[in-house]
């Protein structure tokens, strides 16, 4: 499921009870748990891990909830951010990859429910895969937040830690260096 | 380099804005379309896993207790198909995309057990149990359990090694190459090769380990990682310091309790390695040649029970139902348990306390207890009933040991100080509590923190005046937040030093930065915040 930040008023009433009152964080927690475990599980692969950094995710907000302040960025993207520091955390511990952050960690597809979209669909998204891993990390992971994890523009600058204006500069190279790729891919330059 | 508008706009548009659009804009944006196949629509959580997390690690972490959500809250279990399929086929896809740094191993043979003494059942992933013959081999997914009074060791592929000892039940599985062992209970002991990954974790603690030797055990709701070559990284799994990480160096042990939820460093008095169970290990790697780290000081005896052979047995009961017992040493993990309750021998422990000279003196009277290797002393600034693991703690070794001196203590503040009964990682009794002023005036602590930047690396260095004691610093850092804060923006904890180096900075930003005093598990004083820009 996407992650749809909640009404700014009322998670800001909810974040500011949740540090004393467990019934505001159990409100929160029922917003968001589907969309955190879903940004997590599209990045690990497997139920048992996704819900495990799920609970992880959620005991460190809860330890953290009090110390939240509003600077701009919403609770949603915290909670993605502490997110995207379990998934970091479970590459490193796993051992996957060295010195792992969040734009180091690989896309990972989640199939397409429509069964009748078939092989022309398939191919399209191997060719993307493709030549999205041949894209620098900062740019592959501004993509992934966009067009799988479907984030809007705001909180993908609050995710990222970045203003707007360098959020739009990222994305606009992100997406000439994948247009590239593409056609690289398209040509059969690139085996 | 297009305008600002324009960029601005193709932001708009992604988020599905109808905005006017320059062509290369367009263009690009039909990239996006094509990308939009790749959204990953995941099936949302099963509600009975949503309850389960909930009830089983969140309410857990609420120190308030455990917490029933309101009725609109609880979750119906339902059956989550389309989960299950979203979940395959991720799963699959993972496999495919996921480069992975190590060897693939098959779901098949990743040890062997070699029974020493004793008897050991083998469960396997489809719960066929079995009984172990010797050089059994072991599969991913299989469990080990030993009987009371057993000795095993699994040797795996990748040529570590986990002995096991008395009732004790591990979990073996691969993950991408690595070892995973899930410690259920008992004492395990691990040797670990260079390279690869090694795991061992439990509810609470997960160690990851790298050419090591290290002890892991359960004993009650107690998790004790005791770290014997080299260091290892240990992380706090569950309770109010889940994601908690510190390294063991050689000598220290980690302590999680399952009832507090809490976790604390400490290192390992000598006399709690000197026992039959690590007399073995270190028998077995002297024979290997492997390197022994403070095994090397294992005696061949335990001293203990040659000092203390003959004398009469005292009750572990403590008689005061005030100064309670942590636990109670089970028999066959303390080499010299106590014996069985005497009636009219009651234990006692007196503590008292004088302060000159900027430190406190203490000193203690006893009657009843025997067989035990110290005491551990708490203090307080605001418990009147100092306590372990919440408080500091120092541990004061030999039980004729009367009397402290504790010199950590500040003008102007008032202690309260606690004594325990300590063997074998238990405190077998309390003393009475006692609170004490230390004379002096108490000066307002301060941090001052600075920065310069060089050769793209932002250094830091903060000087401490005033009374202080502390763990160590916590460094916060923020691109956005003018006053980042411990711990959704720490990056590095610093001890032993009042510097640090940030070099993991990218050119053309502005940071923000702030250190912490960190101590007891928090923050109790921050330092002013610096903005430094990396050109």
């Amino acid at each position: 499921m996407a992650l749809v930040p909640m009404d700014p008023d009322k998670e800001k009433e909810l974040v500011l009870r949740a540090a004393g009152q467990m019934d505001a964080f159990a409100e929160l927690y029922e917003y968001y748990v589907d969309g955190i475990y879903g940004y997590i599980f599209r990045r690990v692969g497997n139920e048992r891990d996704a819900e495990d950094l799920t609970a992880r995710t959620f005991e460190k907000a809860l330890g953290a909830v009090g110390d939240f302040k509003w600077k701009g960025a919403s609770f949603c993207s915290w909670l993605v951010r502490i997110a995207a520091n379990s998934v970091v955390d479970h590459y490193r511990r796993e051992g996957r990859a060295k010195m792992v952050d969040l734009e180091e960690v690989l896309p990972q597809l989640v199939g397409e429910d429509d069964p009748t979209i078939g092989l022309l669909r398939e191919e399209e998204s191997q060719l993307l895969l493709r030549a999205m891993k041949r894209l620098p990390r900062k740019y592959r992971s501004v993509i992934e937040l966009k067009f799988i994890d479907e984030m809007d523009t705001k909180m993908i600058a609050e995710v990222l830690d970045c203003s707007r204006g360098n959020l739009a500069v990222r994305l606009h190279r992100a997406l000439k260096a994948l247009r590239r790729e593409i056609e690289k891919l398209e040509k059969g330059e690139l085996t | 380099m297009k305008s600002k508008d324009s960029m601005d706009n193709m932001l708009r548009a992604l988020d599905g804005q109808q905005v006017q659009l320059d062509g290369e804009i367009v263009e690009l944006l039909q990239v996006a379309t094509r990308l939009s196949h790749l959204h990953g629509e995941t099936a949302p959580l099963d509600s009975y896993v949503k309850e389960k997390i909930w009830n089983e690690r969140i309410s857990l972490a609420n120190r308030t207790g455990h917490f029933v959500r309101p009725k609109r809250y609880r979750y119906h279990i339902a059956a989550g198909l389309a989960a299950g399929m979203a979940a395959m086929l991720a799963t699959v896809l993972a496999f495919a995309l996921i480069p992975s740094g190590g060897k693939v191993i098959e779901k098949d043979q990743i040890a062997r057990l070699q029974l020493s003494q004793g008897e050991i059942r083998v469960l396997s992933s489809r719960h066929e149990e079995r009984q172990a013959a010797d050089s059994e081999v072991i599969s991913n997914g299989d469990s080990v359990i030993a009987s009371p009074g057993t000795r095993g060791i699994v040797e795996y592929e990748s040529g570590s090694i986990m002995r096991l000892e008395g009732e004790a039940e591990v979990r073996l599985s691969t993950n991408n190459g690595g070892i995973e062992t899930e410690v259920i209970r008992g004492k395990s002991y691990h040797r670990v090769v260079d390279g690869g990954s090694y795991v061992v974790s439990s509810h609470g603690v997960r160690v990851v380990a790298d050419g090591t030797a290290f002890t892991f055990e359960i004993d009650k709701d107690t998790e004790k990682v005791v770290s014997l070559e080299s260091s290892l990284s240990v992380e706090v799994l569950a309770g109010s310091r889940s994601g908690w990480k510190t390294d063991i160096k050689q000598g220290e042990g980690f302590f999680y309790q399952e009832s507090g939820q809490e976790a604390h460093l400490a290192e390992v008095p000598s006399q709690d390695l000197n026992n039959d169970w690590l007399r073995w290990n270190k028998n077995l790697d002297t024979k290997l040649g492997l390197p022994l780290g403070v095994l090397a000081d294992v005696g061949e005896k335990d001293p203990a029970k040659e000092e203390l052979a003959g004398q009469p047995e005292t009750p572990a009961v403590n008689s005061d139902e005030s100064t309670p017992i942590v636990s109670q040493p089970s028999e066959d993990e303390v080499p010299l348990p106590p014996g069985p309750a005497s009636p009219g021998v009651e234990k006692t422990l007196v503590l008292s306390a004088q302060t000159a000279d900027a430190q406190v003196s203490l000193s203690w009277t006893l009657a009843g207890y025997s067989n035990f290797q110290g005491f551990k002393l708490f203090r307080s600034e605001t418990n009147a009933m100092p306590d372990y693991p919440d408080d500091w703690w120092k541990y004061i070794d030999g039980p004729a040991t009367r009397s402290s001196v504790d010199n950590r203590v500040l003008g102007g503040h008032t202690y309260y100080y606690r004594l325990g009964v300590y063997n074998q990682g238990l405190i077998l009794g309390y003393s009475n509590a006692v609170q004490i002023s230390v004379a002096g005036q108490s000066q307002e602590l301060n941090i001052i923190l600075t920065a310069s930047q060089a050769a793209g690396k932002v250094n830091l260095s903060w000087d401490v005046s005033g009374d202080v004691l502390y763990d160590g610093f916590k460094v916060c850092r923020s691109e956005t937040n003018p006053e980042p804060a411990y711990p959704a923006e720490w990056v590095a904890y610093i001890t032993g030093a009042t510097a640090y180096s940030d070099a993991d900075v990218k050119v053309g930003t502005t940071y923000y930065y702030r250190v912490g005093i960190y101590r007891n598990g928090s923050i109790f004083k921050y330092s002013n915040a610096v903005t430094i820009a990396v050109p």
